[in-house]
């Protein structure tokens, strides 16, 4: 019962520390913050690392880590980018069938990556940190080698609509992103699979001893983690017309502090996808403020450092108040 | 006694490997061995293993400090800047002091979280080099300095040996002393006082380490202050090679040094780890970034490469640690 309450009393404080964002916000400047151009414009910047934040927190719940989802997401755009380029020559306007072909091949890289991790977690029993380390600059690495250093870019408008298409006014991407997150909560707390990986998450002993299959619970928080990173690397792709190897080397991190701030345990074992949502939001909130505010960028980075600590702070002050007044 | 041994035999093997390297290396071409490239190489290590020593501390004590880049060049650009406006013409030692205190006083900051309130490290030092990079880039200066110090780039010509060669002159920078100097430092604090027995311990197990009647709390304050320190010192030398300070370099190569440490030693998380390993890991790394160039293999081979490393390095690990099993 207590532990069920200090992970609401998580999400409880991420939601005041929204509602205080979002006001603060609103309050500052309302005509620029609550307009539909800042909504739409935080709409379509949000789901890119959104998606890097569910992919990193499926891997922490189970208890790991995944350092190469940046890898695997730059990887996924540019095979997908060379796919397209490799149709563009014959035809003025390529097919909707080469669009589809190079997002499919993009999806199975991040699967393929993905498998990468799980054989070497699993299989092989290196540490989780390590060896998405090795898989990240790989990963990375083959990104380079395939683009030769350079950028590619001139992609047909089929494929830029992912990125940039509105549908009802709501761009495309915040769309899928927001199908991800309730995906994810009905994973994790509605199937038998995503039940598994919070329990291996708590306890890979416990859990090998309860029948579960921990290879299998293993295997699919990596190949999903891959797969999703491969969506955010299409989406990342698509918006900016450019497939390069060294974009968004930041986002890695930055996924790791978004899944955490949203109530994932990095120990494993906890967390829920609409913290991951409120946390996203939260942080692109405070981005977006910042720059309506003129403030330098430099202080969003220390406000998202200090929010993350601050609440983990909290976290471990208040359940030990919670406890005297029992 | 086995763990020991196995550490004992990583070594060693890691040794192999890296003299394998450098063979094969030599064969493709003989300009390895040139006194230019050894220097070169030593060069390169001054850096990297510096700070390998400092993430050894912190590996052993079984936590993960990913802040110590930030740390470095936050003491590396406050330095710069109010050395040089202020007192040009400061001496080197109170210089690296300065730089060590301020990493000190960081290292400090980060080790309140994870002493007092026991929050897990990795996560941690994730946030606290968000602020100190925020804080840094906003309240005192996102631009490069290029008017550091005289000290510092007067520092950056010393040079312990110079040798005349075919290929130009081979210098054999101070640093490599300085580096020398923190490996002892760190070797002999770790194997020959009580305070590295108690960093091992903590790195075995927190509990039994609090039930033997250890400090937890102070040792591990000393840990990351150390880590500070090491990476304050690391931004002054940083500075003084490049002869100018930009807070946005060494930034992203944190990555590199954690590999090159546990590339080093045995990867059974805390309690494991010395000073000899890591050095080796550093040179292997070291050596691979060199090398590349001079085996003629395009620059945009090396980050797949360095992950093919660590890959393979760390299930060879794994497989000679399951056999000793």
């Amino acid at each position: 019962m207590l532990r069920t309450l200090k992970r609401d009393r998580h999400l409880v404080r991420l939601f005041a520390i929204f509602i205080v964002v979002a006001a603060a916000l609103s309050i500052l400047r309302p005509s620029v913050f609550l307009s539909a151009a800042n909504f739409r414009s935080m709409a379509v910047q949000l789901p890119e690392l959104g998606f890097l934040s569910i992919a990193s927190a499926l891997v922490l719940i189970s208890g790991g880590i995944d350092l190469s989802i940046t890898g695997t997401a730059v990887l996924s755009g540019i095979v997908a980018a060379i796919i397209m380029q490799m149709g563009d020559s014959s035809v003025s306007e390529p097919s909707l069938l080469v669009v589809a072909l190079a997002c499919l091949a993009g999806l199975c890289i991040g699967v393929l990556c993905g498998a990468v991790n799980a054989l070497l977690v699993a299989k092989a029993g290196i540490a989780p940190m390590l060896a998405t380390l090795g898989t990240m600059n790989l990963f990375t690495g083959i990104g380079i080698v395939l683009t030769k250093g350079s950028a590619l870019s001139g992609f047909p408008d089929l494929f830029l609509n992912i990125g940039n298409g509105l549908v009802f006014g709501i761009p495309v991407p915040m769309l899928l992103f927001i199908a991800a997150i309730m995906l994810l909560s009905f994973f994790l707390n509605r199937t038998k699979l995503g039940f598994k990986l919070y329990i291996y998450g708590s306890n890979p002993v416990a859990s090998f001893f309860s029948a579960v299959n921990n290879t299998q619970v293993v295997l699919t928080a990596y190949l999903v983690s891959g797969f999703i990173s491969s969506v955010a690397g299409i989406i990342m792709v698509s918006r900016i017309n450019t497939a390069k190897a060294d974009f968004g080397s930041s986002y890695g991190l930055q996924a790791l502090l978004v899944a955490v701030l949203g109530g994932i345990d990095p120990s494993g074992g906890k967390g829920k996808a609409v913290g991951i949502f409120l946390s996203i939001v939260t942080l692109q909130f405070v981005s977006s403020g910042f720059n309506i505010l003129h403030v330098s960028s430099f202080l969003k980075d220390l406000v998202w450092g200090l929010l993350l600590v601050l609440v983990m702070v909290l976290n471990t002050l208040v359940p030990k108040t919670a406890r005297r007044t029992e | 006694m086995s763990v020991r041994s196995l550490i004992k035999s990583n070594e060693f093997f890691l040794l192999f490997i890296i003299v394998l390297m450098c063979v094969i290396f030599g064969i493709v071409n003989p300009a390895f061995f040139s006194a230019v490239n050894v220097f070169d190489v030593l060069k390169s290590m001054v850096e990297t293993g510096i700070l390998a020593m400092g993430c050894l501390v912190v590996i052993v004590s079984g936590g993960l400090d990913l802040s110590f880049m930030t740390v470095a060049v936050f003491a590396m650009h406050t330095i710069c800047r109010f050395f040089g406006e202020y007192y040009n013409n400061a001496p080197m030692l109170l210089l690296f002091l300065a730089g060590a205190l301020i990493g000190g006083l960081l290292g400090i900051f980060n080790s309140l979280f994870i002493a007092k309130f026991k929050l897990p490290s990795f996560i941690v030092t994730l946030g606290t080099s968000n602020i100190i990079k925020g804080f840094l880039l906003a309240f005192i200066g996102s631009k490069q300095i290029n008017n550091i110090p005289n000290a510092m780039i007067a520092f950056s010509k010393n040079n312990l040996i110079s040798i005349k060669t075919n290929s130009g002159i081979a210098n054999l920078h101070t640093g490599v002393l300085l580096l020398a100097a923190v490996v002892i430092v760190t070797s002999l604090l770790l194997s020959k006082t009580m305070l590295g027995r108690r960093i091992y311990c903590i790195g075995g197990s927190p509990s039994s380490s609090e039930r033997v009647g250890f400090n937890n709390i102070g040792t591990l304050v000393f840990v990351y202050a150390f880590m500070g320190i090491v990476a304050g010192v690391t931004g002054i030398t940083h500075a003084s090679f490049q002869r100018m300070s930009n807070p946005f370099d060494m930034v992203g190569k944190e990555l590199n040094i954690i590999a090159a440490v546990t590339l080093g030693g045995p990867q059974v998380g805390g309690g494991y780890g010395n000073a000899g390993g890591t050095m080796l890991g550093v040179l292997l790394i070291t050596l691979i970034n060199n090398s590349l160039i001079m085996l003629k293999i395009p620059t945009f081979w090396q980050k797949a490469t360095i992950g093919l490393i660590i890959i393979i390095g760390t299930l060879v690990q794994k497989y000679r640690y399951n056999k000793s099993l």
